[in-house]
C-alpha cells in the first residue's frame, strides 16, 4: 500500500495538474462570457482527481488521521458548491476564472496540510470567507461606478495604515509588517494593496492630466517609501511596478515606463547604500553558500528542496520542506517543487500566467476606464507578486519574502487576493449585463428601423405603382429586392463595442 | 466624444498586449531558470553538507555497495545495517567513510548510493517485509591489486601514491598515509581530532600541498620548449656545481659538478644550476600564461575536494624568487593529483584526460543504470613538446636520478624530486612518471614525506607499483 501511494500518487498529481493547465489554455481564446461546458467538466474532473488523490495520500502517509479525510471532503464540497452557486447566481459570471482560483487554493491547502495541518484548517476558513465575499459582492455591482469618486481617500487611508504599522507594528522575520489588533494579527500591506489599486484606477479613470500624474506619483512613492522603511521590500517593489504599469496604460506613453525603469534602478542603488538590511539581502543573494548557516540558510535550504524532487517530486511527506524557515508563507513554491515535482511547479506558474492573461484580456475589453484600470492593475499586481516570490525562492533575484498569492499560507494575503478577484469578477458580470442591455437596445432599434424602412419601401412602391398606373405601363414593372432589413451595416458606430449610447457623461461606457 | 474613446481603447490594446508579453517572458525566464538550476545542480546540492536529505534517505534506503573495477566489494552494508569495509585500511581515504559528515567516494557518491532504482514490484515486496529499499550500487575504477601494491610500497612512511590510466584518466589506485580504519571512524573521531593526528583523515593525494621540488623542472622544460623550439638541439650548459646571479646563488644537490650538459643531461641529472639559469632566461609573462594553462593557481578538472596549487610568479619577480620558482621551491605548492595530471598529459601526447573514480551505477539487481565515460579536459602542451619531454623523462631512468627503474622489462620514464620543506634541509621524496615510455599505459605519482631524495625512497615505491601492473 505504502509503495503504491508513494510511487503513483505523485504522478497522478502531476498528470491531473498538467491536463488542468492544458484545458485552462484551451479555454483562453473562448469568447468572454461563454462558459464552455466540456472544458469546465474536464477541469472539474481534474481538480477532483487531484483533491481525492492528494487527500488520500496525506491521510495514508500523514498518520491516517481521519480529520484529514474530513477536511479534504469538506474542501471539495465547499469549493464545488461555490463554483456551481456562482455560476447559477450570475448568468454573466466568468466561471473559468474562479475555477482557476479554486485550483490554486486547493494546491495551497494540500501543501500547507502536509507542512502543518492546523495552519491549513485556518487557511481554509479564511478562504471560505473570501469565497463568500466573491459570491455576495456582485449584488452591489450596480454601485461599482461610485467606487472611483473617492480615489484620494484610498491613498490617504492606505498611507495611514502602513504608516501606523511602521511606527507601532510588530516585527517578524526582520520586517515591520504585522499589526495586532485584539488578538488578531494581520498584515495591513495586504489590505493596502486593494486600496492602492482602487486609488490608481479611480485617479486615472477621468482622464489623465499633468496634475493627476503628479499627485499619483507623490502618493505612490510615499507608499513605496514607507514600505521600504518597514523592510517590506517585496511589497514596495510590487507597488512601484504596478504604479508605473498603470500610468503607462492610462497615458499610453511609453516614456513613463522608461522613466519608471531608470528611476527604479537609481532608487534601488541609492537604497542599497542607504539601508543595511537591503545590502544584506543582496549579499545573501550573490553568495548564500558562504553564509549557509546564518543569513544564507533560508535560500540554500530552498534550493536543496527544489532540486531534490526532480520532475515528479519526492512525493508528499517524502521530502523535508519544513527545513526552510517560513516555508508555508514565503517558500511554498520550493515546498511544492520538492514534494510534487517540477512538472507541478511549472503547471502552477503556467496557471498563474493563465489567470494573468485572462484578466488582462478582460481589461482590454472594458471601455469604462475605471473598470479597465482596476482589472488591469489587479492582473499586474498578481503576476508580479508571483514573479517576486518564485524568483526570490530560486535565487533569480534577491529574496524579499512575499507570498505566492492564493497558494501561500497567510490570511491577509489570501483574503485580499480573493477580494481583488471578487471585485474583478463583479466588474465582469456588470460589463456582461450592460453589454446585454446594449445589445437588446440595439436589436430593438434595429427592428424599429427595419419596420420603418419596410413601411417607407411599401409607401414608395405604392406611389410608384400609382404613378405607373397613371402612366399605364403596368406590364413592364420589375420589382427590386432589398438586400437586408433596414439597410444597417456593421460600420455603424453604435455597433462598435464600447461606444456610448448614453451620452458623454463618462458614466455609462461599457 | 465616442471617436476619442475608440482611439483610447486602441491605445490601451497595444499597451496591454505589450505588458502581457513582458510579464509572460519574465515568468518563462524565471521558471526556466528554476528548472535549469534544480536539474543541473541536483547531485551537487544533494551532496552539500548542510542538506539534511541524506539523513532522510538513509532512513528509507539501505546504502548501496561500492565495488572495485574487478567486482570485489570495497564497502557494503551488513545485515544489521552497519557499514563494512572488507579491505580495511587499504582503501581508507579514497573510499572514505559515511559517518561524521562523510568523505571520499562514500560522500561524493552518496546521491547514487542513497537512491533506489529497483523495480516497483520489489519495492512493494520491501514494504510488505518492512525493510528498507536497497540503494543503487556503484562500480569504481579502482584496481585492488595495484592499490594493495601501492599500499604495501608506502609501508609505514607518510605520503601518497596516485596511479592513473593514461588513455582514460581512470584512477587505478590512490593511497594516502597515515591511514585509518574506515569502519571505526565514528568511535575514533576524538582521537583523530588530536593535534598530532590531525592530518590522518586528510587525503594527501588530492588535498596534500607540497613543494614540487625538482619535479617542477618538467614545467620549466615545457616553457623553455615553447619559447625556443630548437632548445633541444642548441641548449648547452656548463655546470660547475653552483650558479650565481645578482648576488644570489644556488648549488646542485650534494654539490655535484655535472660538467657539460645538453638539455637531456641537465634534466636527467636534475641540475639545479642549469635550471636556475633557464628559469631566469624565460619570459615571465609567457611563463605565467603557461602556468595558468597547466592549471596552477586555479581549478583542477576533478570532481571531489582538492587543494589548489600555487606558484607566485610575477613579471617583476626578484632573481632570488625566480631561482626558487624554477626548482620548485619557495612558496610553490602543488598536490600529487596535480603533478599526476601534468605527467599523464605528457604521456598522452599533451592531452589531459580528466581523472575520475566512478565508472558505473547499477540498481540492486545488477541492472546497469548509468556509466561515466572518459572525458578529455584539453591540451596542456603541444604533442611535440610532450614527445620531447618523454625522451627526457626516459633519460632520467637510463642515465639520471632514477636508475632503480633501469633494469626492468618495461621501459619507465619519469622525474624525481626532493623538496625541502624546512630550513634544516629535511626533504620530501618525489617521483612522477609513466610506463611503458614508448606507449604509456599508467602514470604513477609518489610522494614520501620527510625522507630525503626521490631516488632513494619514491622511485623504489613507484617500481613496486609498476611491477605489480606489468606482472613482475
Amino acid at each position: 500500500m505504502q509503495a503504491y501511494v508513494v510511487s503513483y500518487s505523485k504522478y497522478i498529481i502531476a498528470i491531473a495538474l498538467a491536463v488542468y493547465t492544458l484545458t485552462a489554455y484551451f479555454a483562453l481564446p473562448v469568447r468572454r462570457g461563454k462558459n464552455p461546458f466540456f472544458l469546465l467538466l474536464v477541469q472539474r474532473l481534474c481538480w477532483i482527481v487531484f483533491m481525492v488523490n492528494a487527500t488520500l495520500t496525506l491521510w495514508k502517509l500523514g498518520g491516517e488521521d481521519s480529520r484529514i479525510l474530513l477536511s479534504g471532503a469538506l474542501c471539495v464540497v465547499v469549493f464545488l458548491a461555490f463554483m456551481l452557486l456562482y455560476q447559477a447566481l450570475y448568468e454573466k459570471a466568468h466561471v473559468m476564472l474562479f475555477n482557476n482560483i479554486c485550483m490554486m487554493l486547493s494546491i495551497g491547502l494540500v501543501i500547507i496540510s502536509r507542512i502543518n495541518f492546523a495552519k491549513a484548517q485556518k487557511q481554509f476558513l479564511i478562504a471560505l470567507a473570501g469565497l463568500v465575499f466573491i459570491l455576495v459582492f456582485p449584488i452591489l455591482r450596480k454601485k461599482l461606478d461610485y467606487l472611483k469618486n473617492i480615489w484620494l481617500l484610498y491613498a490617504l487611508a492606505g498611507l495611514g495604515m502602513i504608516g501606523v504599522v511602521l511606527l507601532s507594528g510588530r516585527s517578524v522575520n526582520g520586517a515591520n509588517i504585522l499589526f495586532t489588533l485584539r488578538g488578531f494579527t494581520f498584515q495591513p500591506s495586504e489590505l493596502v494593496k486593494i486600496l492602492f489599486l482602487l486609488f490608481l484606477a479611480g485617479a486615472f479613470s477621468g482622464g489623465v492630466s499633468g496634475f493627476k500624474v503628479f499627485v499619483t506619483f507623490i502618493a505612490a512613492m510615499a507608499h513605496v517609501g514607507i514600505l521600504v522603511l518597514s523592510s517590506d521590500l517585496g511589497t514596495a517593489m510590487i507597488f512601484y511596478v504596478v504604479y508605473f504599469m498603470m500610468l503607462y496604460i492610462a497615458t499610453g506613453r511609453f516614456r513613463f515606463l522608461t522613466w519608471g525603469f531608470v528611476m527604479g534602478a537609481i532608487g534601488a542603488v541609492a537604497c542599497y547604500f542607504l539601508f543595511a538590511h537591503l545590502r544584506l539581502r543582496v549579499e545573501m543573494w550573490l553568495d548564500p553558500w558562504t553564509y549557509i548557516n546564518d543569513g544564507g540558510y533560508q535560500i540554500t535550504q530552498a534550493l536543496f528542496a527544489i532540486s531534490f524532487g526532480g520532475w515528479f517530486g519526492a512525493g508528499l511527506f517524502q521530502g523535508i520542506p519544513s527545513n526552510i524557515p517560513f516555508v508555508e508563507s514565503d517558500f511554498i513554491f520550493a515546498a511544492i517543487a520538492e514534494e510534487m515535482g517540477l512538472v507541478t511547479a511549472i503547471c502552477l506558474v503556467l496557471l498563474c500566467l493563465n489567470i494573468f492573461i485572462d484578466i488582462l484580456v478582460l481589461s482590454e475589453q472594458y471601455s469604462n476606464p475605471f473598470f479597465r484600470m482596476f482589472t488591469f492593475g489587479t492582473g499586474v499586481m498578481y503576476i508580479f507578486q508571483t514573479f517576486v516570490t518564485v524568483a526570490g525562492e530560486t535565487k533569480f533575484i534577491p529574496l524579499t519574502g512575499v507570498t505566492l498569492p492564493l497558494v501561500s499560507y497567510g490570511g491577509s494575503s489570501v483574503l485580499s487576493t480573493l477580494i481583488l478577484f471578487g471585485i474583478v469578477g463583479s466588474i465582469f458580470i456588470l460589463h456582461g449585463e450592460r453589454e446585454e442591455v446594449f445589445r437588446r437596445q440595439m436589436d430593438l432599434e434595429a427592428a424599429q428601423a427595419a419596420r420603418m424602412e419596410e413601411l417607407r419601401r411599401r409607401e414608395a412602391l405604392q406611389k410608384k405603382q400609382e404613378k405607373d398606373r397613371e402612366r399605364g405601363i403596368l406590364g413592364r414593372r420589375k420589382p427590386r429586392q432589398k438586400t437586408g432589413p433596414g439597410g444597417f451595416t456593421m460600420d455603424d458606430p453604435r455597433f462598435q463595442p464600447g461606444a456610448s449610447i448614453f451620452g458623454d457623461d463618462g458614466q455609462n461606457h461599457f | 466624444m465616442p471617436s476619442d474613446l475608440t482611439n483610447e481603447r486602441k491605445h490601451a490594446k497595444k499597451q496591454i498586449i505589450l505588458v502581457s508579453v513582458l510579464f509572460f517572458l519574465l515568468m518563462v525566464l524565471v521558471t526556466g531558470w528554476a528548472v535549469y538550476y534544480a536539474t543541473v545542480n541536483k547531485v551537487e546540492l544533494f551532496n552539500n553538507d548542510s542538506n539534511a536529505r541524506e539523513t532522510l534517505l538513509a532512513k528509507r534506503i539501505d546504502r548501496g555497495t561500492i565495488y572495485a573495477a574487478d567486482g570485489s566489494v570495497l564497502a557494503e552494508n551488513d545485515a544489521s545495517g552497519g557499514r563494512v569495509y572488507p579491505y580495511g585500511r587499504v582503501f581508507s581515504h579514497v573510499v572514505g567513510y559515511a559517518v561524521m559528515g562523510g568523505s571520499g567516494i562514500e560522500e561524493y557518491s552518496k546521491y547514487e548510493l542513497l537512491h533506489s532504482n529497483i523495480p516497483f514490484q520489489e519495492k512493494v515486496a520491501c514494504d510488505e517485509k518492512g525493510v528498507k529499499y536497497p540503494g543503487d550500487n556503484i562500480r569504481t575504477t579502482l584496481d585492488p591489486v595495484l592499490q594493495q601494491a601501492a599500499y604495501d610500497a608506502m609501508g609505514s612512511y607518510e605520503g601518497a601514491i596516485l596511479v592513473t590510466e593514461v588513455s582514460t584518466g581512470k584512477i587505478l589506485a590512490m593511497v594516502s598515509k597515515p591511514d585509518y580504519d574506515p569502519a571505526a571512524v565514528a568511535q575514533d573521531w576524538d582521537y583523530y581530532l588530536n593535534e598530532d593526528k590531525a592530518g590522518t583523515l586528510v587525503n594527501r593525494v588530492t588535498q596534500g600541498q607540497y613543494p614540487p621540488g625538482s619535479t617542477f623542472k618538467i614545467v620549466d622544460v615545457i616553457e623553455l620548449l615553447q619559447e625556443d623550439e630548437d632548445a633541444d638541439a642548441t641548449y648547452h650548459y656548463s655546470c660547475s656545481g653552483s650558479f650565481s646571479q645578482d648576488g644570489e646563488s644556488i648549488s646542485c644537490y650534494d654539490h655535484d659538478v655535472h660538467g657539460e650538459e645538453d638539455l637531456t643531461a641537465a634534466f636527467a641529472n636534475s641540475c639545479n644550476s642549469a635550471f636556475a639559469s633557464i628559469g631566469l632566461s624565460l619570459d615571465k609573462s609567457r611563463y605565467k600564461a603557461t602556468l595558468k594553462k597547466l592549471l596552477f593557481n586555479g581549478k583542477l578538472p576533478y570532481d571531489m575536494p582538492y587543494a589548489t596549487s600555487k606558484v607566485d610568479l610575477t613579471t617583476d619577480i626578484s632573481t632570488r624568487e625566480m631561482i626558487q620558482v624554477s626548482i620548485g621551491q619557495g612558496t610553490t605548492q602543488m598536490s600529487p593529483l596535480h603533478l599526476n595530471m601534468i605527467t599523464s598529459a605528457v604521456a598522452n601526447h599533451g592531452v589531459l584526460m580528466r581523472p575520475y573514480l566512478i565508472d558505473s551505477r547499477y540498481n540492486a539487481d545488477g541492472t546497469l543504470l548509468q556509466t561515466w565515460e572518459p572525458r578529455e579536459y584539453g591540451e596542456l602542451m603541444s604533442g611535440t613538446i610532450a614527445a620531447q619531454l618523454r625522451t627526457y623523462m626516459r633519460a632520467v631512468i637510463t642515465d639520471g636520478t632514477a636508475t632503480v627503474l633501469r633494469n626492468t622489462d618495461y621501459h619507465a620514464a619519469g622525474k624525481t624530486g626532493s623538496a625541502e620543506f624546512t630550513d634544516d634541509l629535511q626533504s620530501h621524496s618525489w617521483f612522477t612518471g609513466f610506463a611503458p615510455a614508448e606507449d604509456p599505459q599508467i602514470c604513477v605519482t609518489v610522494i614520501i614525506e620527510g625522507q630525503g631524495t626521490g631516488s632513494r625512497f619514491a622511485v623504489p615505491a613507484a617500481k613496486v607499483v609498476f611491477d605489480a601492473y606489468f606482472g613482475q
